[in-house]
């Protein structure tokens, strides 16, 4: 069997899938690795760049949407079609250094052989990267740590790993799928809570270098887009966020109006802005009435 | 190839046809098996025998392909302490956090709330509305075709949570039922409308298990008819026995919480009157608990030199084999954990014939002794200590006796109780 397949969505991406695909250091991989890439409906000439690509290095298999059907989507196809023992991913315009592999793989090599082959069940390996913005000199080492209670750390966003930081078990990404295919943004998040729900833990490698590249693009991000994706992961977790005290919950709800507020500003969002601002005051206002209430 | 093999194998080796997104959102369990929830107050640093046993039972049937949750109402959340399987979604409902520091002011009503029912069924809306409420929430999220409620904290609530959802409840009871039903007044609420929810809750659930044949025969006709004994689980040992001839130090084993209920006291005072004639042998007890400084001054005032009290090991199996035999001197048990482990071991188990739990456990002179009390419990436990410390070849016939008692323990067997349970309130038989 293949011992890895890396998982990459690709939409519209000319510009910087080349850069990711041959970032993936095929000779790390005991085993043989496999580079699952679906292009999701690009408008643009990815899928012919894909096409040649793939006659140029054998590790690529192909899938196309004739249709965009947005990263969620396109995540759950990639991985229903994944073939590889362990998984990880990469997105389009993200890049992994040489090593990042090989610690991820060393580790749950390490993992399998102190605990068996039950113990690999429910890990994600992640490692430190680099946020690189265009114009920066230099990039920002970003050294998220592997939380005690990972339900906690994702509630309170104190958690700072991304889903291409992540490898593990095939078997273990499907338990926790699907991804949300009505959430726009956050689908990370929202992917890791049910994960941390059955019971999911992180793992970080040794190595505390940064093992790969976050490219970040100063482009709108759609506050409102961001905002709504916020509330649904409210509603749909809300049981999760309250198991941890009304007290955690509030102020935890209160950093999804700030973080969707500070994208408005970004944006240069005026009207966005003011009615996050609005909810977030009724919201507070509320919060100070029903402790009024509750707890007299 | 174990259960845990194969399923992780299947997992491995699934292709492509079977992974819809349908089976992607069940966590790829096996359709026809029912969505089992059991519910405990919580798990979260809790090292508690039921915590120990729900978590056994809960990966047990996860691997057995069923779909598993986990539902808590626990003041602070996080993981639990025994680690439960991935795949196995864990739930809690508390929205309240206890304040740090003190109970809840309500408890001053409780002697009220015992002399007038009005009173009672108040302070019943106030402390139990709120569980009820957020386990309802809990079943319509999670959507388990069978709930199983682990002790009196959480049964009463899901029966009442469940009614309308269509979600069939099973009552579990880890301890005397006497006890559990109102008798012990240092644990449970002895609120009377309390009790009497966790009476009524026996009969109007779908089932209700016990841990040992005797215990049913507590249980009103009503409950009786809708009652299972299912058994606690053992974890399984598979190495060799203790060797329980008689050699240069002998221990003699006792584990257990130190409170009241396992009497220790009469422990050491029976063991006083057996220290200074057997040179060789020492007797170890294991455990931690409220009764630690009482203990430790009953044994400088007893002047043993022999008796150590230890704090808890993970590693107990080890302890057991390192035993002569194991004494219980506890005045009741829910089960006896310690006994059927210690028999597992194959170590010979001394216990008394008036304490519910170890006397269905240990079979007088077939894998140990049931010592009659008679008039003083600590001379009766001292006698059959020195019977058992001069009487090597009946110590050695005793531990052989042990392991064959308890297989109706271990995961299999229990787990296989657990399948019927479930299967017969699926079909809807229990009591036919």
């Amino acid at each position: 069997m293949t011992t890895l397949t890396v998982c990459i969505p690709a939409y519209n991406a000319e510009a910087d899938v080349e850069r990711a695909i041959r970032s993936v250091r095929v000779g790390e991989v005991p085993g043989g690795v496999e580079i699952l890439v679906c292009d999701d409906g690009s408008t643009d000439g990815t899928w012919e760049l894909l096409e040649r690509l793939a006659g140029d290095i054998p590790e690529i298999r192909l899938l196309r949407n004739d249709e965009n059907l947005g990263r969620p989507r396109t995540r759950n196809v990639l991985l229903e079609n994944a073939r590889g023992r362990f998984l990880t991913w990469l997105d389009a315009d993200d890049e992994k250094y040489s090593g990042m592999l090989s610690a991820q793989l060393a580790h749950l090599d390490d993992i399998e052989a102190n605990l068996g082959r039950d113990g690999l069940d429910g890990v994600l390996v992640f490692t430190n990267y680099h946020w690189l913005r265009a114009g920066w000199d230099e990039p920002k080492l970003i050294a998220p740590g592997a939380p005690v209670d990972p339900m906690n750390s994702l509630l309170d966003s104190s958690f700072g790993g991304y889903l291409w930081l992540m490898m593990g078990l095939r078997s273990t990404f499907l338990a926790a799928a699907p991804f949300d295919e009505d959430l726009p943004r956050l689908q990370d998040l929202g992917f890791f809570i049910r994960f941390a729900e059955l019971g999911g833990r992180f793992e970080h490698v040794e190595d505390e270098s940064a093992l790969c590249v976050y490219h970040k693009e100063d482009r709108g991000r759609g506050a409102l887009l961001v905002w709504g994706s916020w509330n649904r992961i409210w509603r749909h977790y809300r049981h999760h966020y309250v198991s941890y005290g009304m007290a955690h919950a509030r102020r935890w709800r209160r950093h999804h109006y700030r973080v969707a507020r500070r994208y408005a500003k970004q944006d240069g969002d005026k009207v966005a802005y003011a009615w996050i601002l609005a909810l977030e005051i009724q919201y507070v206002i509320w919060g100070r009435l029903r402790r009024l209430v509750f707890d007299a | 190839m174990t259960v845990t093999e194969e399923s992780a194998h299947a997992a491995d080796g699934l292709s492509d046809h079977q992974i819809g997104s349908d089976a992607m959102s069940t966590g790829r369990r096996e359709v026809d098996r029912p969505h089992v929830a059991f519910a405990v107050t919580g798990l979260h640093g809790v090292s508690g025998g039921a915590e120990r046993v729900l978590v056994d039972v809960a990966n047990g049937l996860f691997d057995r392909g069923y779909q598993v949750s986990v539902l808590t109402y626990q003041h602070r959340n996080g993981p639990s302490f025994y680690p439960l399987r991935y795949g196995i979604s864990h739930l809690d409902g508390r929205k309240r956090h206890a304040r740090r520091g003190g109970g809840s002011p309500l408890r001053q009503l409780d002697g009220a709330a015992q002399r007038r029912t009005s009173v009672g069924v108040l302070l019943w809306l106030v402390q139990y509305l709120p569980k009820v409420l957020r386990f309802r929430r809990l079943l319509k999220i999670s959507k388990p075709d069978v709930v199983i409620g682990f002790l009196p904290s959480t049964f009463p609530y899901l029966t009442l949570a469940a009614l309308g959802t269509g979600v069939k409840t099973v009552a579990s009871m880890h301890n005397v039922p006497t006890r559990d039903l109102g008798g012990d007044e240092q644990r449970w609420d002895q609120n009377p409308v309390d009790i009497w929810l966790r009476r009524r809750a026996l009969r109007s659930g779908d089932a209700n298990t016990v841990l040992l044949p005797s215990f049913a025969e507590q249980l009103e006709p009503a409950a009786r008819r809708l009652n299972y004994v299912v058994p606690n689980m053992i974890h399984p040992y598979s190495g060799t026995f203790a060797d329980v001839s008689t050699g240069d130090d002998n221990v003699v084993l006792a584990v257990g919480r130190l409170s009241p209920a396992k009497d220790h006291d009469t422990l050491l005072r029976a063991w006083a009157k057996v220290e200074q004639r057997h040179p060789s042998w020492r007797l170890k007890i294991i455990g931690d608990g409220p009764l630690r400084p009482d203990l430790e001054s009953l044994i400088a005032t007893l002047g043993l030199e022999r008796a150590t009290l230890d704090e808890p090991t993970s590693e107990i199996g080890l302890e057991y084999l390192a035993s002569k035999f194991v004494v219980m001197s506890s005045t009741y048990e829910g089960f006896g954990l310690v006994t059927a482990e210690a028999m597992a071991h194959g170590v010979p188990v001394i216990g008394f014939a008036d304490c519910e739990g170890t006397n269905e456990i240990v079979v007088d002179d077939v894998n140990g002794l049931l010592v009659e009390p008679g008039d003083s419990r600590s001379d009766s436990l001292a006698a059959a200590m020195e019977q058992m410390i001069d009487n090597e070849s009946d110590r050695v016939r005793l531990a052989s006796g042990g392991p064959a008692t308890i297989e109706a323990f271990e995961p299999g067997p229990v787990l296989d109780a657990w399948e019927r349970v479930i299967d017969d309130v699926m079909q809807g038989v229990v009591g036919r």
